[in-house]
């Protein structure tokens, strides 16, 4: 095989994870969860730029357009050379309809027309919105909704305003209209906060959530802590494979069977079912973490959030739980708003356990002795949860803003300056800005470090420490992505600056292949390229599952496969002479349909 | 090491995928400028039955489709044309007109625009405070029962200060007409260049650094409303910081705006159809700077390069150009100096040029242009005067 298959990067595995739970959801789930509009943006916020470019322009549509105008849309450009078949373009095209098609978001109708001229008939292909997904979506970014259902968000707002109105009658404050009535908000707002004794302002709520969850990481790298994750946490833990007891190591170990070697996700359920008793608390804290737990910790936070997520998702399902109430009930996290205060009342039964779970992570904050206080039971978003449907970089940059405001920044602006504080240069030295033990503990995984300093460590990148890492089962992708998620900004700045003078010298020459060729390139090249040769050196064979094509009976059909094969991306390895080639697994039905293609019209 | 790089490591997806990735990520600022010319919308809405109230529902809606397509995602919006504001900042407001209690001056507030916007990110009391007395105003206009907080934020300050700005138009224009100023000038250069500074100290700042951005106008006025200077200095800015303008044309043509949006790679539609203005907001006019590379862009493929007489502000197909600041002119001013540069012009060139054609022209030295289209100078006729 000439080209190896590279597996996708890290972060877009777990990213990926949630996409692909969700394209396995059977039809039916689907269309229950598109009746929630949360759940349809946050859906639409998954999608490729270009799939969501597609569902904008179908949006409004009343009725079907022919599959052929969502081509029309994309510039095809003529490949330079004959070696460079392959069109990026349509490769990227080929996957955002994919997407669509698996959520059942678009839905392909075959209508037999008659060509107005010549008479003859054509089946041609219209695509048209899935319509419970197309309503819902509308009212989403409409607002109007004619059925007037019930929307969680509204009241939300509306039982806000009426505790605050009943609040503003208690405190004899008569709302006397106008510019008074604001001012009594205000002050009833505050009364509000002051009452539940703790001051929810983003601060805290940022602070609480970073400190729950980097608890959780502490937990995972062995460090000391004072106070250990909740036993839901534990469970979910090693429920998700991430760590392990040691009873389970031993167990692996004994069970001699190679084969399990990359079995990475060890799901252990025996304890849900019932048949064992579950470990005791004390039990759990003693668990030893995983080789994917060390892939884990090099995820950025989000997904981080996502992989446990899921993992409650697939842990809830075993359960008994509805996954519709699931889903929508993360979903509509991402589009709280952080800061404000929820009341729990309009939950559904299965939330309210959800809820529990959600503030052990850390995504949510219940400030439990207020509500026994009779106080409306209230719970608080926190960033992880509001930035759960965003991207990535949206809780750096917001950790970085509110550097500037916390006023002592020797604490907590360590706390939360841990992304965006990596230096790495071309001769493979390291700097990093920080004093946490988390980071230094997970740099330690993969470099060897060597001074370290009150607000700086250093050490360098050596074949040794990438070796161990990847002995450990850290992969060169991981090391890469965990390095560009957590480059200092500096190197990210210079590396746009980089890459915007190129493009604009490759353009302004008018070769337009090697600008598609450019890559946005924030560590310096020589040092990726050399941990990827480091893991090349350990494994130099690698497997790919998918179909070998051969027999064919002219050269005409070898051609036109291979040519389309290779124009969307799916051809590992061909021999021309021997008219042979080989398809990945997920290609193979694309081409196939595309064969049957052309031998229909062989046959007409 | 490049050679080492191409076969081991380009694998199956790993250009285009990197490339992708960083498409579908990366958040864009989205700039609208509304053209509010009441008198315009008013011929508007005679011929075509088109009313303000649609397209600003429609906007909305293209607001609201923006911000969903990532959370990160901003949007702006400025007015041009109205009688009193001229070109004014409508989303997001910093409400100068509301005397509030607890925010600082005004004038400090315009300055950092940025501390004022994480100001009010933290101030969440104090914007509850402000939507709830919003919501009073808005709530009259929006038929918006159930929606996403952010969008309702946004549609209810849009709508409040629209409806702010409209109602205040008939007294403004009297004011005017009672000045004694007849022409009123187009702001929509105003806006734009307001526009293209707002989206570069978005983009310089540290928060939104490397976010793209781009413009979309919504014009009704004609060209003759638009400073031609102004607004070709504001599509070289554009140019320059790489920001599309897309225009959305409703009303008469316009030639400048069709060379703003093709010398910035925009989009420029001229609407046939205004009552489906949402489709077209949300299709042609809704391709986010990233996935332009790729696109095929519906826009006008032949347009109009015909420039403007800096004096009549009419368009010219042949006309005169100052050597020294390039302006160009219609008519040659009555006291030969430049109106731009007021560099004086050669006497005896002017001359030359202002010569009536012979009967058997031996070598004609110059364009020229005639029938020029002002009724007040004549050169020929001035010529033969003389």
């Amino acid at each position: 095989m000439q080209s190896p298959l590279t597996q996708p990067s890290s972060s877009d595995l777990f990213k990926s994870s949630i996409n692909e739970y969700l394209d396995n959801l059977p039809e039916t789930v689907h269309a229950q969860l598109y009746k929630s509009p949360e759940t349809c943006l946050a859906v639409f916020r998954l999608l490729p730029a270009l799939a969501k470019f597609y569902i904008m322009t179908l949006l409004f549509q009343e009725t079907a357009i022919p599959f052929l105008d969502l081509n029309r849309w994309i510039r095809h450009k003529k490949a330079s050379g004959t070696t460079h078949r392959r069109n990026p373009s349509k490769i990227y095209q080929n996957e955002s309809i994919k997407r669509l098609k698996a959520l059942n978001l678009l839905k392909e109708i075959r209508k037999k027309l008659k060509h107005p001229k010549t008479g003859k008939t054509a089946v041609i292909v219209f695509v048209q919105l899935n319509p419970i997904f197309r309503q819902s979506f509308r009212d989403a970014l409409t607002g109007f909704r004619a059925g007037r259902q019930l929307d969680p968000n509204e009241k939300i707002t509306e039982t806000i305003e009426e505790s605050e109105a009943k609040e503003s009658g208690k405190k004899g404050l008569k709302s006397s209209k106008d510019n008074k009535s604001t001012e009594s908000t205000q002050k009833n707002l505050n009364a509000l906060f002051s009452d539940d004794n703790a001051k929810i302002t983003v601060e805290f709520l940022d602070s609480y959530c970073l400190s729950k969850w980097e608890n959780i990481l502490h937990f995972m790298v062995g460090s000391e802590i004072a106070e250990y994750p909740s036993i839901g946490v534990l469970t979910l833990l090693r429920y998700s494979g991430l760590m392990e007891l040691p009873s389970d190591r031993q167990r692996r170990e004994n069970s001699s069977s190679g084969a399990d070697a990359d079995e990475d996700f060890v799901v252990d359920d025996h304890y849900i079912d019932g048949k064992l008793t579950p470990p005791s608390g004390e039990e759990l804290k003693s668990l030893l973490i995983t080789k994917s737990g060390f892939q884990f910790l090099l995820q950025t936070i989000n997904s981080q959030i996502w992989t446990l997520l899921l993992q409650y998702l697939k842990m809830s399902e075993k359960l008994m739980m509805n996954p519709v109430d699931v889903l929508n009930f993360i979903f509509m996290l991402g589009s709280l708003e952080l800061g404000e205060g929820y009341p729990i009342g309009m939950l559904s039964d299965t939330q309210l356990i959800m809820l529990e779970d959600l503030i052990d992570y850390g995504l949510l904050y219940y400030p439990r002795d207020a509500a026994s206080g009779g106080k409306g039971k209230i719970f608080y978003p926190t960033r992880l949860a509001t930035s759960l449907t965003s991207e990535q970089t949206n809780f750096k940059t917001a950790s970085a803003a509110l550097n500037d405001q916390i006023a002592n920044p020797a604490t907590e602006a360590d706390q939360t300056r841990v992304e965006g504080s990596v230096i790495i240069e071309t001769n493979f030295k390291i700097y990093c800005y920080t004093s946490s033990p988390l980071q230094i503990a997970i740099l330690n995984l993969f470099v060897h470090l060597k001074t370290r300093f009150a607000n700086m460590v250093t050490g360098i990148v050596t074949r040794e420490s990438i070796r161990r890492a990847l002995i450990n089962g850290i992969t060169a992708d991981q090391i890469i992505n965990y390095l560009e998620t957590h480059a200092h900004p500096g190197m990210v700045k210079k590396a746009e600056e980089k890459y915007a003078k190129k493009l604009e010298f490759e353009n302004s020459i008018g070769n337009t292949y090697a600008a598609d060729q450019l890559k946005f390139e924030i560590l310096p090249p020589t040092v990726v390229d050399q941990i990827k040769l480091w893991q090349l050196e350990l494994d130099r064979i690698e497997a790919t599952n998918g179909y070998l094509y051969k027999d064919f009976a002219n050269d005409f059909e070898f051609e036109k496969l291979m040519d389309y094969g290779e124009e969307i991306g799916v051809i590992l390895w061909k021999d021309k002479s021997h008219r042979r080639f080989f398809v990945t697994t997920e290609g193979n039905t694309q081409l196939i349909d595309y064969a049957k293609r052309i031998l229909r019209k062989k046959g007409e | 090491m490049d050679a080492i790089a191409d076969r081991a490591f380009v694998g199956l997806k790993g250009n285009a995928k990197d490339k992708y990735h960083i498409l579908d990520e990366t958040p864009s600022l989205l700039t609208v400028i509304l053209d509010i010319n009441p008198l315009e919308w008013k011929k508007l809405m005679d011929s075509n039955n088109l009313r303000f109230k649609d397209v600003t529902s429609a906007l909305l809606v293209m607001l609201n489709s923006h911000m969903a397509l990532n959370s990160g995602n901003k949007v702006s919006l400025y007015i041009a044309n109205s009688f009193y504001h001229g070109a004014k900042l409508v989303f997001p407001s910093f409400d100068d007109d509301d005397n509030d209690d607890s925010q600082s001056p005004n004038s400090k507030e315009k300055v950092d625009d940025n501390s004022s916007l994480e100001e009010e990110k933290v101030n969440e009391i104090v914007k509850k405070k402000r939507s709830r007395q919003r919501k009073v105003n808005a709530s009259r206009i929006l038929e918006t029962t159930g929606i996403y907080r952010q969008f309702r934020i946004i549609d209810e300050t849009i709508v409040d200060s629209l409806d702010k700005i409209i109602k205040n138009e008939p007294s403004n224009l009297k004011s005017l007409v009672g000045k004694g100023e007849t022409h009123i000038k187009g702001t929509l250069s105003g806006a734009l260049s307001q526009a293209l500074s707002y989206i570069n100290r978005f983009q310089n700042s540290d928060e939104h650094s490397g976010m793209k951005a781009r413009i979309v106008c919504i014009s009704v006025s004609g060209d003759n409303t638009l400073p031609y200077v102004s607004i070709m200095n504001s599509i070289f800015a554009a140019q320059k910081q790489k920001v599309s303008v897309d225009v959305c044309k409703l009303g008469p043509n316009s030639t400048f705006l069709q060379q703003a949006s093709d010398s910035t790679n925009g989009v420029y539609i001229y609407i046939k159809h205004p009552l489906g203005l949402i489709q077209y907001l949300s299709t042609a006019l809704f391709i986010d700077p990233m996935l332009r590379p790729m696109v095929v862009l519906p826009t006008n493929t032949n347009i109009d390069f015909r420039a403007s007489c800096f004096i009549t502000n009419k368009v010219v197909d042949i006309g005169y150009v100052c050597s020294v600041c390039l302006c160009i002119l219609s008519v040659i001013p009555e006291d030969e100096i430049c109106p731009t540069c007021h560099s004086k012009l050669d006497h005896d060139l002017i001359v030359m040029l202002k010569r009536k054609p012979r009967v058997l022209p031996l070598v004609k030295k110059a364009k020229r242009k005639r029938n020029s289209s002002t009724p007040d100078i004549n050169p020929v006729k001035k010529f033969r005067e003389n």
